[in-house]
């Protein structure tokens, strides 16, 4: 990923480094959770105007109860309901909490589970 | 202070063709909060790279959406390339370039045909999609398909449009452009519409920033940001601006929406004009490894791609942010305060697409 720059991240540290973008004038994008055989993370990724793009990379596990960033951009709480609904991580403080109820899915935590063919 | 009522909007309403809810809470006419509820059709379809040759999931892609499909396509197409350090030949990036603007004609014409249905123009509403009508006809002659078209490979395009048909393709985009004009005057000028958008939904250029904005709905907010500049497919070799407009309000974003019809069908000219000859298509050897993060403008505005590979034909994961999931906050923001009345024009005008939400 030339010109992107992904930075490693701890639950600890992680409101205190959105604050820091939100004051270097970055927007948030996206956030969004990654679990494949051998580690599971979050991608929070932020961008200025500019378009330059910068990524903080939060390694976590399934079950994990991780803090929200919603107090520092609002936009944050529809990707943390996301991911608490399809991949089960627990997140405290949301600016909007919808208990579980944000995707009406048939199977819970859908994509905590992994396919059969990609284990093989 | 009145007395609280909560009112359901949606999910089958009638300006709205997908499912979307709201519960407006009300104080008599006025909204003064909303909570959104989307996820009635959640399809995973990011899920299936987990059990999809990465060659085939191109064909899933295209179905998150059935009217930025060509241009999910080439995202994904785009983010797979980069991926696998594959620089397509420049044919086929001007004809994905072509095809992406004539999406963002036939969403934006679609569009504006639905917003005037959301406020009882039912004539505008169908000479914009009569018009729109021709937009299609070019994709069925030059790939086939009206929603779907499957044009779009890793490594380039599957079909070649023949320097003849896109000759003949200019002239009928310069007719859109003529005949568009007499529809799209009504949105600017018109004293009725304009009674209905001007002033109403007004988000400041901070705060569509803050809100993490995108696309029509934070240009409309004079925010200079179109995916565009970053000069992926032909973008690079084409002479165009951001189109902005100030208020912040329906009728700026309505303005932004309408000026970028006229910008793609100047844009379609443009590689026409320079399309070069060789190549449509190369061959990609090997899977994909690595992760790889692709950002592009959609008519509605910036979407997010990213992916990751292990050597294998399957991916590890693939994830796509859609315009729409990103303007939600901003159509939280426009709801309080406004009249019951309005609700069906501020839910329009971030042109959702629940659809492409629920991939």
């Amino acid at each position: 990923m030339t010109e992107r720059i992904i930075n490693p991240v701890t639950a600890e540290e992680l409101v205190d480094r959105a604050k820091q973008y939100l004051q270097n004038g970055h927007r948030l994008i996206q956030i969004c959770c990654t679990k494949t055989p051998s580690e599971m993370y979050l991608l929070y990724s932020f961008e200025k105007l500019d378009l330059t793009l910068e990524n903080l990379r939060l390694d976590i596990q399934s079950g994990d109860t991780i803090p929200s960033i919603s107090d520092v951009y609002f936009a944050a709480f529809l990707y943390e309901n996301e991911i608490h609904d399809l991949y089960g991580i627990n997140v405290s403080g949301m600016a909007v909490d919808f208990q579980g109820t944000f995707y009406e899915t048939a199977v819970k935590q859908p994509f905590n589970i992994i396919a059969a063919d990609m284990k093989e | 202070m009145g007395e609280r009522t909560i009112i359901p909007f949606g999910p089958q309403h009638p300006v709205l063709p997908e499912p979307l809810h709201l519960d407006l809470i009300m104080e008599d006419e006025k909204v003064v909060g909303a909570v959104p509820s989307i996820g009635f059709v959640h399809r995973g379809l990011e899920k299936l790279v987990e059990k999809r040759d990465f060659n085939e999931m191109i064909y899933v892609i295209e179905r998150i959406c059935g009217i930025c499909s060509f241009i999910h396509g080439q995202s994904y197409a785009q983010t797979l390339e980069g991926m696998m350090g594959v620089d397509i030949p420049p044919r086929a990036k001007y004809l994905r370039t072509i095809w992406a603007e004539l999406s963002r004609v036939h969403s934006h014409l679609l569009w504006l045909g639905l917003m005037a249905d959301a406020y009882g123009f039912e004539s505008l509403f169908m000479h914009c999609w009569r018009i729109r009508e021709k937009v299609l006809d070019i994709f069925e002659e030059t790939t086939g398909g009206r929603v779907i078209f499957s044009v779009c490979k890793i490594g380039g395009v599957w079909k070649d449009i023949d320097n003849d048909t896109l000759n003949r393709i200019k002239v009928i985009v310069k007719d859109i452009g003529e005949e568009a004009k007499a529809v799209t005057d009504v949105f600017v000028r018109d004293y009725s519409v304009q009674k209905r958008t001007r002033g109403i939904g007004v988000v400041t250029y901070q705060e569509a920033i803050d809100l993490g904005a995108v696309g029509p709905t934070l240009r409309g907010s004079g925010v200079v940001q179109d995916m565009r500049t970053l000069g992926y497919a032909a973008y690079g070799d084409l002479n165009f601006e951001p189109i902005v407009e100030k208020d912040g309000d329906c009728y700026a974003r309505t303005v932004v929406r309408v000026r970028e019809v006229y910008q793609s069908l100047d844009l379609i000219r443009q590689c026409i004009e320079k399309i070069p000859d060789g190549e449509v298509d190369m061959k990609v050897k090997g899977n994909p490894s690595g992760e790889y993060i692709s950002r592009m403008e959609q008519p509605r505005g910036q979407t997010f791609y990213y992916a990751k590979g292990n050597g294998t034909k399957y991916l590890e994961r693939f994830r796509v942010r859609t315009p729409t999931f990103a303007n939600i906050p901003t159509l939280l923001k426009i709801l309080p305060g406004a009249d019951l009345a309005d609700v069906p024009v501020l839910a329009l005008t971030i042109d959702p697409c629940i659809s492409c939400t629920e991939r």
